[in-house]
């Protein structure tokens, strides 16, 4: 005998929505058998959970925090679909719709994330019941949760930064690092997840050396425990990393930086009492006997 | 109705073309059939009168280089009209000979040519007409040759026919008219 | 029985019989009066005829297709009005053209045979993919770098760091799997190997998405589009990047056709653009940005604007000149090609306004990294130049289709060079290798592609002023030199009418930087020039200029004939003919002669000199150099020469013999002489010349005062003519040039050859009739015809006078045609009949002792005067063909021919003939002939009238 096949269709085909926002959709019961399918109900569950994991190399530095926090449900809602009856042979199609609620401070609805130590996740589960005997049949589907974007435009703030061998970090080898300048600005350091990353940037002057790539990278910042705390584990990852130059370009040419922000591993920057997601851009240049020089700076990613 | 009926060109043997005057008046698009004598002698002469009308009929000359046929007979209105170049007919351009062939051809009007020498004569209730050379070039018997090109206007039962001759470079036209007997 | 009965000759007078109609003078006629009501002829589509110029047909349509050649404007100058559907499909057809065009041009610029080392490593395609599924569970989708040291410039430092450990590790003998490519590294790839390996890439790509396996098909292709960042063998590049884009193509015709097949098309569309703008490295990223700009462009006008921001925005940063050159050239054909899709922005698409900046960019680029290479040879130089050519071509001619290429100052920033500023002075310019060969490029693409209008006089003054400073500077070879001056010379041949003060100049500044250049550089750039000078300048003008020209090519070890030729026919087309006759002229056509070996284009030469001057030919060294070109045409002629090739040599030859026209006619026929003796064996010619010299005669008849020319000289040209038709091979032929010369030579009373040439044509007569048809070798000979047309030329040449009346051929011609139609076992058809009532009424009229047509200022003419003794003979042979003729129709079948022949003879009959003395036999001699006739219904209204003539008293 085989099984019956579920499928939770949403209507939205990108399967992004905000709070406030039904999801609207159906749940498509494929029944391959000639005869009947006999169920005791349907429900439908939406559920929202945060999980927030300490990386093994972060572990038992730190005292404050607990170790490993239990995952918070952040929102969980439960209805019936379907009484208990029968499906025949065939398709059948069960709409339903499930509110997904405004955030309010008390309960707080993220956007969704994957990160390495934080998990934001929403999903649809949909469990059809059936008889003592026979397991339920379960099917979920995750949906993304994106907050509304902002209705008035983010004011630009314009972030220059300047890469000469005297303002670089790593200073111990400044004597094999060629005399460079390299200049650039990103338009502003509050960046909406819609549009691109724009900025420009330009090699003014390399001598004694050359210039082999320069890439743009984006990080991101999960911090584990009160932000507040400066004790709390913060983890660094890349998320995206573009290659804006390759090889030795000319001096004085402003090669413009056009970067879409990828739609997985982002969310809007947020902080919390117990979890922070920060972003981070890193202008990286590899000069061609290997050295990286590198500028770090902190964005905020906003919807 | 126009119809151009002209012939004997001899190009480019022995003239070189048409008499600039002459080229003047034949325009495109003005004329429906073109009725021609033969002796074109080459294609492009056929060529250039298919520039002037789409509607051409061509009878063979003694020193045509394309094989057309040796008589025709086009109807155009109520006319049938007998084409034939007349070196066939000994001694050249002899009447009875001209009407035994509009018999034969049962034409109303029959225009023949070769001897480069415009004429046209009613006989028997038959007309026939010779346009003459259109370069005025020389004839077997002949190097004194008016230039000369006929246009029928036919109208019905009636056909007017005007004559165009180049004489002391001016160009001459007369007219004829002829009418079917019923 | 027929011997019974005997006849007599009536006489006849035409006066009786025909009534000559009275033409009334008139103004107004029907061709009068289109002058008031004129159908324009534009209107008609029919040309125009010329009315200054004498033109014979032929010349007529060469000189209009000409003229059309002339004021036709380019194409692309259409595409700049505003497009309906139609136009947009032209366009995209036109992008297709010239992408073809590009990709014909980098494949044949790679020297196939040659085995260049591409790449150092490949892996089989299937790798590729593979490579990247370990980093699938990173945060990065891009697959990660791992190809081979050869793409180490793409690599970032760690990943270089981590090959070289891969490296050592080999070396330490350790087990890796890229052992296998290792070996293959100390080989190395050829070019053919590498194209067979994308060829499986490919057909693994397709394979991959069919299997949906997608992403991993995507890895394949940017593995693929790596390839393209490292220049490798510069000679491969062209080749790799076709075979790349190709991929690149395949790819997104994939994806395009999943999107627009999808009901979720934009989510599609757009996951896969997110997935294509997340690509680490710069280079794969870009090109698959522009391989899907399709499908972006099915998304909002703000994303796919921003894409297109993203592509050439992020091609700066491509600092390869040549790698950042075809990157910005794959991405312009993507975006022309979406231009349509999407609404235009302030009128103008937006993809269009980047091509120019796009071509700035490039070529700004090409200069920073060719300015940091000195390690280049000339050779290089050259070799980057021929890269790089079809490149910037295709991107100005993308550029010339829009709007925005008719405006000149736009233009004008293409041509100023990279490094020269306008602010600096000419003699400013930088003058390094790397800057003079972009400049070359640049422009001779520019030259090429841009619309004439863009290059006005000024403009070309300062191009000229340029290559003269590059040539003293010695920075562009004296082919580069040539190439710039032929293309700006062929832009100003387009530009049409040109105020003749500023060319002067022009022609002057220019000239002068050809004279040192090698003769193959200098004849391809004086062609166009001297085309261009043929428009517009006087003779004098284009004399002195050809002399320069002669003294170049005179002193040349060796002269490239082709490109003479093609020279002199540039001049000859558009000049007037009266360079023709200029001792320059001849002087090169004999340089021509002299140096050309190849027929077709001597007789393309010559075809030139006669189509476009079809003024008769008045001077004899110009006839004398023509015939000296056919001459050496002919001489190369052998048995492979075709027919084709005879006849238009013939059909050359006939023309100039008919074109030539001299004051002395003595001096005229000696050319014609001269060209019998040159080509024997070319038929149409000796035609032809027999027509030459019959008209020659005529000719000075009619310009001399008396209308006479002296004896002397018409003896001369009959004998000509009479000795040149003895040549021929058909006797149809033969026997009417004979009689159009016995025409000629009794119109100019030459009379003794006027018989002989009559009695040969008698003779071909007797020959045509009795051979098996066709009577000559050549089957479809043009001068076969029907007996009747035939005796019907001969029996009335006998019969008529010619005008002077001078004197009457013998009777004797007249028995010799009798005797001819009657030999001979022809059997008794109705063609027979025909041919025998023919002789007969000659016969008849050769009796007349008056002129049948009385008043003398009728013509044609009845010969007259006959003797009673030639009477007497005429009447004997008269009888003999009616007795022939009754006998012939007494025993033939029924048949609407046979009635036809009947009623022909019973003609003849009515009109010449009486019987003797009220004879019985007369009406039982022609018995036959009217049951023949009245057995034919259908010519039931000619015997009614036939009857009609034998019962009117007038006639009998």
């Amino acid at each position: 005998m085989t099984a019956p096949i579920l499928e939770i269709v949403l209507k939205r085909p990108s399967k992004i929505y905000n709070p406030g926002e039904t999801l609207y959709g159906c749940l498509v019961v494929s029944n391959p058998c000639k005869s009947d399918l006999k169920h005791d109900g349907i429900i439908m569950q939406l559920e929202g959970v945060l999980s927030i994991l300490i990386p093994p190399s972060k572990q038992g530095l730190i005292d404050t925090v607990v170790n490993s926090l239990k995952p918070t449900v952040l929102h969980s809602e439960v209805l019936e679909i379907c009484r208990a009856g029968k499906f025949p042979h065939g398709t059948s199609e069960l709409p339903f719709e499930v509110l997904l609620p405004i955030s309010s401070p008390k309960k707080p609805i993220y956007e969704t994330f994957h990160g390495n130590s934080i998990n934001i996740h929403y999903a649809l589960r949909c469990t059809v019941k059936r008889s003592l005997l026979s397991k339920p049949l379960i099917q979920m589907t995750e949906f993304l949760v994106e907050h509304k974007p902002s209705s008035c435009p983010l004011p630009p703030r314009v972030r220059e930064f300047s890469l000469t061998p005297a303002n670089v970090n790593n200073a111990g080898e400044r004597s094999r690092l060629p005399n460079f300048s390299i200049t650039g600005r990103l338009d502003s350091d509050m960046c909406s997840l819609s549009k691109p990353l724009t900025g420009e940037i330009c090699v003014q002057e390399c001598s004694g050396g050359v210039v082999n790539s320069i890439e743009v990278q984006l990080h991101r910042l999960e911090t584990c425990g009160n932000p507040a705390d400066h004790l709390a584990p913060t983890e660094t990852s890349e998320v995206q990393s573009w290659q804006v130059c390759d090889g030795d370009v000319a001096r004085g040419l402003a090669i413009p930086l056009c970067l879409p922000l990828p739609r997985v591993f982002t969310c809007a920057t947020v902080s919390s009492r117990n979890f922070a997601i920060g972003f981070e851009v890193i202008i990286q240049v590899a000069f061609c006997n290997d050295h990286l020089v590198k500028e770090t700076i902190p964005i905020v990613l906003e919807r | 109705m126009l119809v151009l009926v002209l012939g004997d060109m001899h190009i480019p043997y022995r003239e070189s073309s048409l008499p600039v005057k002459f080229k003047k008046l034949l325009v495109p698009g003005r004329i429906q059939h073109i009725l021609c004598t033969g002796n074109l002698c080459t294609r492009d002469g056929f060529d250039y009168l298919k520039t002037l009308a789409a509607d051409v009929h061509v009878v063979r000359g003694d020193f045509d280089e394309s094989q057309y046929p040796e008589q025709k007979v086009v109807r155009v209105g109520q006319f049938r009209i007998g084409l034939c170049h007349g070196h066939q007919l000994v001694p050249w351009g002899d009447p009875a000979a001209l009407a035994l062939l509009a018999r034969q051809l049962d034409a109303d009007i029959l225009i023949t040519g070769h001897s480069h020498k415009f004429q046209a004569f009613e006989a028997e209730a038959k007309f026939f007409i010779n346009p003459g050379s259109v370069t005025g070039a020389y004839s077997a018997l002949d190097s004194a040759v008016v230039p000369s090109f006929v246009l029928m206007d036919i109208q019905s039962s009636t056909v007017a026919t005007y004559v165009y001759q180049l004489i002391d470079d001016d160009v001459k036209v007369e007219r004829i008219e002829y009418k079917k007997s019923v | 029985m027929a011997s019974d009965f005997r006849w007599l000759v009536k006489e006849r007078d035409w006066n009786l019989e025909v009534s000559t109609s009275k033409p009334v003078p008139v103004k107004n006629h029907p061709l009068s009066s289109q002058h008031s009501i004129a159908v324009p002829n534009k209107f008609l589509g029919l040309p125009a005829l010329p009315t200054e110029c004498p033109l014979d047909p032929l010349s007529l349509a060469d000189g209009n297709s000409f003229i059309d050649s002339k004021t036709k404007t380019p194409t692309i100058l259409h595409e700049a009005q505003p497009r309906s559907t139609s136009d947009l499909f032209n366009f995209n057809e036109e992008l297709k053209q010239l992408w073809t065009d590009l990709i014909n041009e980098l494949n044949s610029s790679c020297s196939t045979n040659a085995n260049v080392l591409v790449s150092a490593y490949l892996p089989p395609p299937e790798h590729l993919c593979n490579d990247g599924s370990s980093d699938q569970g990173s945060a990065t989708p891009a697959p990660a770098a791992v190809v081979g040291p050869n793409v180490k410039t793409s690599l970032t430092g760690r990943q270089c760091i981590a090959w070289r450990l891969k490296q050592l590790e080999l070396h330490e003998g350790g087990k890796s799997a890229i052992s296998a490519a290792a070996s293959a590294a100390s080989v190395g790839f050829t070019n053919h190997q590498f194209s067979e390996w994308l060829a499986a890439a490919k057909t693994h790509l397709q394979a991959l998405w069919t299997a949906d396996k997608r992403s991993l098909a995507l890895k394949l292709t940017i593995q693929c589009v790596r390839f393209l960042s490292m220049l490798g063998p510069p000679e491969f590049y062209g080749t790799k990047f076709v075979l790349i884009t190709d991929l690149l193509d395949t790819l997104a015709d994939l994806v395009q056709g999943r999107v627009s097949g999808n009901k979720l098309a934009l989510e599609t569309g757009r996951n896969w653009l997110s997935k294509i703008a997340s690509i680490r490295e710069l280079l794969p990223r870009l090109y698959l940005q522009a391989a899907l700009l399709p499908v972006s462009a099915l998304l909002s006008q703000s994303e796919y604007e921003s894409t297109l921001g993203c592509i050439f925005g992020g091609a700066r940063g491509v600092s390869d000149g040549v790698v950042n050159a075809f990157l910005r050239i794959y991405s312009l054909r993507k975006a022309a090609a979406t231009r349509g899709v999407r609404p235009q922005t302030n009128g103008v698409p937006y993809s269009d306004a980047q091509i120019k900046i796009s071509i700035q960019e490039a070529v700004a680029a090409l200069q920073w990294s060719w300015s940091n290479d000195d390690t280049c040879s000339d050779g290089d130089w050259q070799h980057r130049s021929r890269l790089i050519q079809p490149l910037l071509l295709y991107a100005m001619k993308l550029f010339a289709l829009t709007p925005a290429a008719l405006d000149e100052t736009v233009c004008k920033d293409f041509l100023r060079p990279p490094g020269m500023g306008s602010d600096k002075g000419p003699s400013k310019i930088e003058c390094s290798s790397s800057a003079s060969t972009l400049q070359f490029s640049v422009l001779c693409s520019a030259l090429q592609a841009l619309p004439p209008q863009a290059f006005a006089v000024p403009l070309a003054h300062s191009i000229a002023q340029l290559t003269a400073l590059r040539q003293t500077q010695g920075a562009w070879s004296n082919s580069w030199c040539s190439c710039v001056l032929t293309h700006l010379a062929d832009r100003l041949l387009l530009l049409g009418p040109v105020s003749g003060v500023a060319l002067v100049p022009l022609l002057a500044a220019v000239l002068p930087l050809l004279q040192p250049m090698e003769i193959e550089c200098y004849l391809t750039a004086a062609t166009p020039w001297l085309a261009f000078a043929a428009i517009h300048c006087s003779v004098a003008d284009m004399e002195s200029l050809l002399r320069h020209m002669v003294r170049r090519v005179t002193t040349a070890d060796s002269v490239p004939a082709a490109l003479l030729v093609a020279m002199l026919r540039g001049v000859l087309e558009r000049a007037t003919s009266a360079v023709c006759y200029t001792e320059s002229m001849l002087a090169l056509l004999a340089v021509a002669q002299s140096c050309c070996s190849d027929a077709a284009l001597l007789s393309q030469l010559l075809g030139s000199v006669l189509l476009h001057n079809a003024a008769p030919l008045t001077s004899a060294p110009l006839v004398q150099q023509l015939l000296a070109l056919a001459e050496a045409v002919h001489n190369s002629h052998s048995l492979l020469t075709t027919e084709d090739e005879r006849r238009l040599l013939s059909q050359l030859v006939s023309t100039v013999i008919q074109r030539v026209t001299f004051h002395d006619p003595e001096e005229q026929l000696g050319v014609l002489v001269a060209v019998r003796a040159a080509f024997p064996q070319l038929h149409s010619v000796l035609v032809a010349l027999v027509h030459a010299a019959c008209s020659l005669l005529v000719r000075t008849a009619r310009l001399s005062r008396n209308g006479r020319v002296n004896v002397s000289l018409a003896r001369s040209c009959v004998a000509f003519s009479f000795i040149s038709i003895a040549s021929l091979e058909c006797p149809a032929q033969r026997l009417r040039l004979y009689l159009l010369t016995a025409s000629v030579a009794r119109q100019h009373a030459a009379h003794g050859q006027a018989d002989s040439c009559l009695k040969a044509s008698i003779r071909d007569l007797n020959v045509c009739l009795n051979s098996p048809s066709p009577p000559c070798p050549t089957g479809d000979c043009w001068a076969h015809c029907s007996p009747t047309s035939w005796v019907g030329a001969i029996a009335g040449a006998l019969v008529g006078t010619p005008n002077p009346p001078t004197s009457s051929s013998g009777v004797y011609l007249i028995r010799g045609l009798v005797q001819a139609v009657m030999s001979g076992s022809r059997p008794a058809d109705a063609t027979s009949i025909m041919v025998w009532c023919q002789a007969l009424n000659c016969a008849c009229g050769a009796c007349q002792s008056s002129p049948v047509y009385a008043p003398a200022t009728v013509e044609p003419l009845l010969l007259c005067g006959a003797s009673p003794e030639q009477r007497a003979e005429a009447e004997q042979l008269c009888e003999q063909l009616l007795q022939h003729v009754c006998h012939a129709c007494s025993s033939v079948r029924n048949g609407a021919e046979y009635s036809g022949a009947a009623s022909q003879a019973l003609l003849t009959v009515s009109c010449w003939l009486a019987s003797k003395a009220h004879s019985p036999s007369f009406t039982s001699a022609l018995a036959p002939l009217w049951s023949l006739l009245q057995r034919n219904p259908q010519q039931a209204h000619v015997l009614r009238w036939l009857q009609q003539r034998f019962s009117s008293p007038v006639l009998r």
